[in-house]
């Protein structure tokens, strides 16, 4: 067993040495402040910093296996591309991982495989999407797209209204301190939702749980479809709410005192039509099997 | 009336509830927002069309006796979906299945899960529907539920399929 040791560390040394990021990586290129950048990147990461800069800069290291990083002006739109060889059957030795620093009022679009993505300081509109990278945003944008498979979202807001549009299958989402509008849809993924000032939402989830929490505003416009999923809404009103919630099989509850009453005496089925105050905000919920709870107190 | 065939039944019979403007409207703006396979849309509507037609069995059954009502039922649930669209879907499922299977073990498990999520929760609601076919909150939950399916094994057959190298990907 001793003498194997001496092989076993030089196997695993070299293996070490043929993973190991290689390559160094510093680019710039001039852009507009408010202009659009696109990323593209395969595996590892990407950290997009947006900062008061008239250009795009890019550093990192990026695997033997990647071919070149491309950083170009298309047609006034920045793209920084991780290119791979042609015909390559995978990609798990092509990790790239980049820090990139683009004007904050750049207009954002990010597409990943399995790399991760952590974006800071845009105000531009951000259109992010990965497959099954995580996705980690502080963002001031306006308008905010993110569209992921099988990777968790950490959204930050800066509390003003905004229009959020969140797409995810299996991955859980954290939003905090947004405001605005939101549509969402997920299968299995959780969400734990925090809006200062909300608007309108819209969520249509399969399994996954929803929880969420802040200030609807007047003519507030709220939505909520799930098959088991289940609804925790605590957010105070500003001229209170109407309900109109209706359950295949779960139970509907509140903190106000009216709770869901069954369908029919033939079904196990609950429904809850109430109005709290003026009713300035509208909530409808509808669920096969999920349960509801809902509080007029965040 | 003992029903022992559909082909007892009228050909044409409006259903109970015109679901067809919501779902027109509701695939018109899905279909703006995200590239979706042609024919699924189609198979959709023939699945509302199928539904209705077992809401109606369903119905008519159910004035019969319970005996009856059970079979009824279960004859309902199978029509519920049209086989058009169950012939796409199981297509675009396996399809699905096959892109996830390419992934490092970490995902494909946790995407595996979410196809079998999704088709769980139709055959819950289908379950459901063949106990109370008139049900119009089940009515409605499952044409959600299939677009919501057909949609997002749509993305995922779409984003892990442009995610080979050398491509950009497009969820």
């Amino acid at each position: 067993m001793k003498n194997m040791t001496p092989a076993i560390l030089l196997v695993l040394a070299s293996g070490a040495v043929a993973a190991a990021p290689s390559i160094r990586v510093d680019k710039t290129i001039a852009a507009q402040p408010d202009g659009a950048v696109r990323i593209v990147n395969v595996a590892g990461s990407i950290a997009v910093s947006g900062n008061a800069t008239k250009e795009v800069h890019v550093t990192g290291m990026i695997g033997k296996s990647v071919e070149r990083v491309d950083v170009v002006n298309e047609g006034g739109t920045i793209v920084v591309r991780v290119v791979l060889p042609k015909g390559r059957g995978s990609y798990s030795d092509a990790d790239a991982n980049l820090t990139i620093h683009v004007p904050e009022g750049s207009r954002l679009e990010t597409s990943t495989v399995s790399a991760d993505q952590d974006v800071q300081g845009i105000r531009g509109a951000a259109q992010l999407s990965t497959v099954s990278g995580d996705v980690d945003a502080n963002l001031a944008s306006p308008e905010v797209q993110i569209k992921t498979v099988s990777g968790d979202l950490n959204l930050t807001g800066n509390g003003k209204p905004a229009k959020w549009r969140v797409t995810t299958v299996s991955g859980d989402v954290v939003l905090a301190r947004g405001a605005g509008s939101l549509e969402l849809s997920t299968v299995s993924g959780d969400a734990q939702l925090t809006l200062d000032s909300l608007t309108a939402f819209r969520a249509r989830t399969t399994s996954g749980d929803l929880q969420l929490r802040g200030r609807l505003l007047k003519g507030a416009d709220l939505s909520h479809e799930s098959v088991s999923g289940d609804l925790n809404l605590a957010m105070g009103t500003e001229a209170g709410l109407t309900v109109e919630a209706e359950s295949f099989s779960g139970e509907i509850r509140t903190c106000f005192g009216v709770q869901g009453k069954p369908v029919s005496d033939y079904s196990p089925g609950e429904k809850l039509s109430t109005r709290l105050g003026e009713g300035g905000a509208s909530l409808r919920i509808k669920t096969l099997s999920g349960d509801v709870n809902i509080c007029d107190r965040p | 009336m003992k029903v022992t065939s559909l082909n007892e039944l009228p050909r044409a019979i409006a259903p109970p509830t015109d679901l067809w403007p919501t779902i027109a409207a509701q695939i018109e703006s899905a279909g703006r927002h995200r590239p979706l396979p042609s024919r699924w849309p189609w198979a959709l509507a023939a699945c509302v069309a199928a539904l209705a037609l077992g809401v109606l069995l369903g119905r008519v059954t159910m004035s019969v006796n319970s005996e009856q009502m059970a079979r009824g039922a279960e004859v309902a649930r199978s029509a519920f979906l049209d086989a058009n669209f169950v012939t796409e879907r199981q297509q675009l499922r396996l399809s699905a299945t096959e892109q996830i299977r390419a992934l490092p073990a970490a995902e494909r498990e946790k995407l595996l899960q979410s196809v079998t999520t999704l088709q769980k929760a139709v055959e819950q609601i289908q379950s459901a529907l063949g106990r109370d076919p008139g049900n119009a909150l089940l009515q409605e939950l499952l044409v959600n539920a299939c677009q919501d399916e057909m949609s997002h094994l749509s993305d995922i057959n779409s984003a892990v399929r442009q995610s080979e190298p050398k491509s950009e990907i497009s969820l």
